[in-house]
């Protein structure tokens, strides 16, 4: 039996996104795309019993409003903001048991930047190069490689759904504050910079620039610097890198970020913590506290088993 | 985690991680030239590396992206190393692709006459006369970084990218060319534009060149140029 969720309203970007991404086309300059947040996507997939690769909807900013053609089990996760199945108010990180035709509001955020809406069943989407995920310059994933919009239809086979209550463990969400310490490893060139240099960015708070997208956060703070990177060539770059550009703002690269990069990496974001930058927007502060490759290793163990433990 | 030395060929390499999950080859003395660097990718991927998803050359360096976070450098060396010892032969690429341009549709010509202190004309003749190698694709899908641009005609990339950049567009970027694929931001100096399309999703692989192919670019017109778009070439 087939759902159909109608887009009434998406807002400034609404993306299907899954979480493994697009992998395994690097050398070909194909980004592994992906929810930003896989912290929540993977909640949301969760509060709905789909697998944790299943596609999901990524909405930026809230402001976005759905209906479904039949009765149909959701979940939403993510930033903070009244959500409403008509007019009824819902509380978030729980599932949802949503009437044929019932109106789905998600009102703009209050806190965080995205929310993920998970719908159970079988997405009547086709991979492309491997993914669902939507890369909007190469116009692959998701539905037509593009963002959504007002009108679009997405078919989902939910034969066999059945609702029983989930909620998203208190343990598993976090606490939105305005500023964020986000923890990272020295990158390869980290030291190019002098010792001064290294101390300012790791005692700066970052402001988040409006040019940020999915391919990179833009951090604002200028550091007045002493690298200039006339003869860098173009060296690889992963999701959670920060890039020094000579402009002095540096670069944190998302998971729409390109393969190979020309800028100095002075540092490399925790993968514990990269999902956190999913949910930081313009008015937010970051800074970084550096740790080493062990404790970035441990802190990834150390939330995977969390999540298991939580997750069952 | 420090680095791990290895031997390839009688020459040293190191490698390093680059975060949780990814590895970086590069040589510790001497810079290995392009077809090394493509060999060596080639032989990674065809070994059965445990959780490898990602090989990526780029000019001097090869990364390795792996699902999982990399607890184990150790093993990875040895694995490795026991893949450069036991590898068989390799025939570089020797392709030749010629790639017709259109200089009319540059956009970038006051800055590249100002730059070089040549004329378009002669900018046309030695960017059009030299044979490039593909060195890597990357920044965008599709985008060919090539190897071999004359000196003349080097040009430092734009102080303002572009926002946006059209599809086909040749630039020159540094003392590199390359060709956009897909239309993108870009701070390249845009000299011309082809006609043909490097990148294809529906195609396995998505790319139709491949590492260490030899490209030579042929002046074409705007009428030849308007024809050949609309010929649906790919």
């Amino acid at each position: 039996m087939i759902s159909t969720l109608e887009v009434i309203k998406a807002d400034i970007l609404t993306t299907v996104q899954d979480i493994p991404g697009r992998n395994g086309l690097r050398k070909y300059g194909i980004p592994t795309s992906g929810a930003l947040d896989t912290h929540h996507a993977e909640l949301a997939n969760w509060l709905v019993g789909n697998p944790m690769d299943s596609p999901l909807l990524e909405i930026t900013l809230g402001n976005a409003e759905f209906r479904f053609t039949k009765e149909t089990v959701i979940g939403v996760t993510g930033g903070v903001a009244p959500i409403y199945v008509g007019d009824r108010p819902v509380q978030p990180n729980r599932n949802i048991n949503i009437k044929p035709g019932e109106f789905l509001r998600i009102e703009r955020l209050t806190k965080g930047a995205r929310i993920y809406l998970s719908v159970a069943g079988d997405w009547k989407l086709r991979k492309e190069l491997g993914s669902y995920s939507t890369y909007r310059t190469a116009e692959l994933g998701g539905l037509n490689g593009r963002e959504l919009k007002t009108g679009d239809r997405i078919e989902v086979d939910i034969s066999g759904v059945e609702f029983t209550e989930r909620t998203t463990p208190e343990e598993l969400i976090p606490h939105y504050s305005h500023h964020q310490k986000i923890r990272v490893m020295a990158g390869p060139e980290w030291k190019w910079l002098t010792d001064k240099e290294q101390e300012k960015i790791l005692e700066l708070r970052f402001g988040i620039s409006s040019t940020s997208n999915r391919m990179g956060l833009r951090l604002k703070n200028k550091m007045a610097l002493s690298i200039q990177d006339s003869e860098f060539s173009s060296v690889p770059v992963v999701p959670g890198i920060v890039q020094l550009p000579p402009g002095g703002n540096p670069i944190v690269l998302m998971h729409d970020a390109q393969s190979v990069g020309g800028y100095p990496r002075i540092l490399k974001v925790a993968d514990a913590d990269l999902w956190r930058l999913g949910q930081v927007w313009q008015g937010n502060e970051i800074s970084f506290s550096l740790i080493d490759r062990r404790d970035a290793l441990e802190l990834f163990d150390y939330y995977r088993e969390l999540r298991a433990f939580y997750l069952t | 985690m420090t680095s791990r030395s290895l031997q390839i060929e009688q020459k040293e390499w190191q490698l390093t991680p680059l975060g949780e999950r990814a590895l970086v080859l590069e040589p510790i003395a001497e810079e290995p030239g392009l077809s090394v660097i493509h060999k060596i990718c080639f032989l990674i991927e065809q070994s059965d590396l445990d959780g490898l998803m990602d090989v990526v050359p780029t000019y001097k360096c090869i990364a390795l992206l792996f699902k999982e976070p990399i607890t184990d450098t150790g093993s990875i060396t040895a694995k490795l190393s026991e893949v450069f010892e036991h590898a068989g032969d390799y025939i570089p690429r020797n392709d030749l692709i010629r790639v017709p341009v259109c200089y009319e549709l540059g956009l970038d010509w006051d800055s590249m006459e100002s730059q070089t202190g040549l004329k378009k004309e002669k900018i046309i003749q030695i960017h059009s006369g030299t044979t490039y190698t593909l060195a890597m694709m990357g920044f965008i899908p599709g985008f060919l970084y090539l190897e071999g641009l004359d000196k003349k005609i080097i040009c430092p990339r734009k102080s303002e990218p572009r926002t946006k950049v059209p599809a086909g567009s040749v630039g020159i970027g540094g003392d590199q060319t390359g060709v956009y694929s897909l239309e993108s931001p870009g701070g390249w100096q845009i000299i011309g534009r082809t006609p043909l399309s490097f990148f294809n999703k529906d195609q396995d692989p998505p790319v139709s060149v491949s590492l260490g192919d030899r490209i030579r670019f042929e002046p074409i017109s705007e009428e030849e140029f308007g024809k050949m778009e609309s010929g649906g070439n790919s």
